[in-house]
């Protein structure tokens, strides 16, 4: 930006700009609900909101219209303060997170206005995503923990350990696209990966990097499959329970604009940002590409909500912490050997896949021998926890050592029908 | 480059966005509060004694870990931005032995079971 530019022209600039942003983040948030609804429904045979206007396309509006003249409830056990302050932060600091995010080339290239399509390009822009979303956590523990409520306090628990166990994994992760980078500003690193920088797209020389980052983000935003602060079955809605009409929206809000600002440092930092081969020459189309990638990433958090199962607890912890970890270091320090010996990205690339292959193929192994264990006979029996018959054993004094699963069920049911066994 | 004032505006004009929910919210909704409105969410089921709001320790030990690990890995960014132009095999070294310290560590409160939730 020139020195030359009034401040005053800068101030109007950067509200205009920040006012637009909001609003399109908001309708994004809103058509987001509504697409969710319909693609999971699609994918689980059903029709889903298809009602209100064309394609069930104004079922946004009627959704806010109602949640706006919800009754609000305040717990007489709640520290009132507090829970009415809760959502703000996490909105806010939603919000904010996507100030530095850049979503199109710069009008004239080569010259800077106050007008380039993002609010601010400061020298620690990704530092300034990371540091911000790090303040998410405030919003949903402080919200679950005024609420009053035994399941509040439980998801706001969980959510906290869940997003600080994988914040380690992604700020290791993205460490390794900083070295090729070499700057932390969100609008240089798309620089970097045009025609005029260095000619590629990050994801070509950090594969383990970008697949380590995008696990950790679903986890970071508290997406399904690893939803579990809000997991419905066991804490009704988590955080959220205490929640009604325009306040619970904002955590929803919240939660939906933290999924665009992950996508977008995902496209930013690995998929090279609103550049695709020099076409991003001509502004407007630039813009047009920047959404197009974030939406694939939108759709991909949907698919996989509709596709995988919630991921226990135990082993959510135990993926984050003893998995992506250690590999987030090994990642990073094949980067810094890479980038230090001053080797070309394919190399650093090959040795990412090779890894990506390695522990696909050891966790392929040990899934099948968790699945299946061999006895002595050669029979596949299944694993102690899966087994049927194990806690009527002792006192029965069988033993079902050599058996087969199938063995083992026909044996049951024969107890159960001489009614040697009580069920 | 680096003008940090827009983006403390747009925090400014977030603020003000969710305050102004906030206010909406308070005033176009009905207001008729009961006691059973009030009660805590239990599935209906009357609430023996009100919660503790204390938690696990066990919460607290990875609030610990967290703070050793993500403060060296924020540590480690002027490093990685460095690296390529400036520091080189120096700063590949230094990086090493960082992270041996670092897995050091981290070995030690595995071995611990630092990891294992029940």
């Amino acid at each position: 930006m020139p020195d030359t530019t009034p401040t005053w022209l800068l101030v109007v600039a950067s509200l205009v700009k920040s006012a637009i942003l909001i609003v399109i983040l908001l309708t994004i948030f809103a058509y987001m609900t509504w697409i969710e609804r319909r693609v999971v429904a699609r994918i689980q045979g059903r029709l889903g909101p298809n009602r209100a206007g064309p394609f069930g396309a104004l079922q946004p509006l009627a959704d806010a219209i109602k949640m706006a003249f919800k009754e609000q409830i305040i717990p007489a056990q709640a520290y009132k303060a507090i829970y009415l302050i809760a959502p703000v932060i996490s909105v806010v600091v939603a919000l904010s997170a996507f100030a530095v995010v850049p979503i199109g080339n710069s009008w004239t290239p080569g010259h800077p206005s106050v007008w380039d399509p993002w609010v601010g390009d400061i020298n620690v822009g990704l530092l300034w995503i990371l540091s911000i979303s790090s303040l998410a956590v405030y919003g949903i523990v402080l919200g679950g923990w005024s609420s009053g409520n035994r399941y509040s306090l439980l998801g706001s628990l969980r959510s906290a350990a869940q997003m600080i166990s994988y914040e380690t994994s992604l700020g290791l992760a993205l460490s390794g696209t900083l070295m090729w980078a070499g700057t932390l500003s969100m609008v240089s690193i798309v620089r970097q990966q045009t025609l005029q920088g260095q000619g590629i797209w990050f994801i070509v020389a950090q594969p383990l990097g970008f697949l380590i980052y995008i696990i950790a983000a679903v986890a970071e935003v508290n997406r399904a499959p690893f939803d579990l602060p809000e997991a419905e079955q066991e804490l009704t809605a988590g955080y959220l329970t205490e929640y009604s009409g325009l306040r619970w929206s904002l955590y929803q809000m919240a939660e939906y604009i933290n999924m665009i600002t992950v996508s977008s440092v995902a496209t930013t930092l690995f998929f090279g940002g609103w550049s695709f081969f020099g076409l991003e020459r001509i502004p407007g189309l630039s813009i047009v590409i920047f959404a197009v990638k974030v939406a694939f990433f939108l759709f991909l958090f949907i698919w996989l909500r509709a596709t995988l199962p919630r991921i226990r607890y135990d082993r959510l912890m135990r993926l984050g912490w003893q998995f992506l970890l250690p590999l987030a270091v090994l990642n990073a320090v094949v980067t810094a050997a890479c980038v230090a010996l001053g080797l070309p990205w394919w190399v650093n690339g090959l040795i990412g896949l090779a890894i990506i292959v390695a522990v696909l193929a050891i966790t392929w192994q040990r899934s099948r021998q968790t699945r299946f264990a061999i006895s002595k006979t050669g029979a596949e029996l299944l694993p102690p926890s899966v087994r049927l018959v194990k806690s009527i054993e002792p006192e029965l004094g069988l033993v079902n050592g050599g058996e087969t699963a199938v063995a083992g069920v026909e044996r049951q049911q024969a107890l159960l029908q001489d009614g040697r066994v009580q069920v | 480059m680096g003008d940090p004032l827009p983006i403390f505006l747009m925090v400014a004009l977030a603020l003000l966005f969710g305050l102004l929910v906030m206010a909406a919210t308070a005033i176009l909704g009905p207001k008729k509060p009961t006691p059973e409105k009030l009660a805590p969410y239990e599935c209906g089921i009357q609430e023996i004694q009100a919660p503790k709001r204390r938690f696990p320790v066990k919460y607290l030990l990875t609030g610990m870990l967290f703070i050793a690990f993500d403060i060296e890995i924020v540590s480690l960014y002027p490093l990685a931005v460095l690296l390529k132009d400036q520091l080189k095999t120096l700063g590949l070294i230094e990086l090493l032995i960082f992270f041996v310290i670092l897995m050091i560590g981290y070995i030690y409160v595995w071995r611990k079971g630092a990891f294992t939730w029940e």
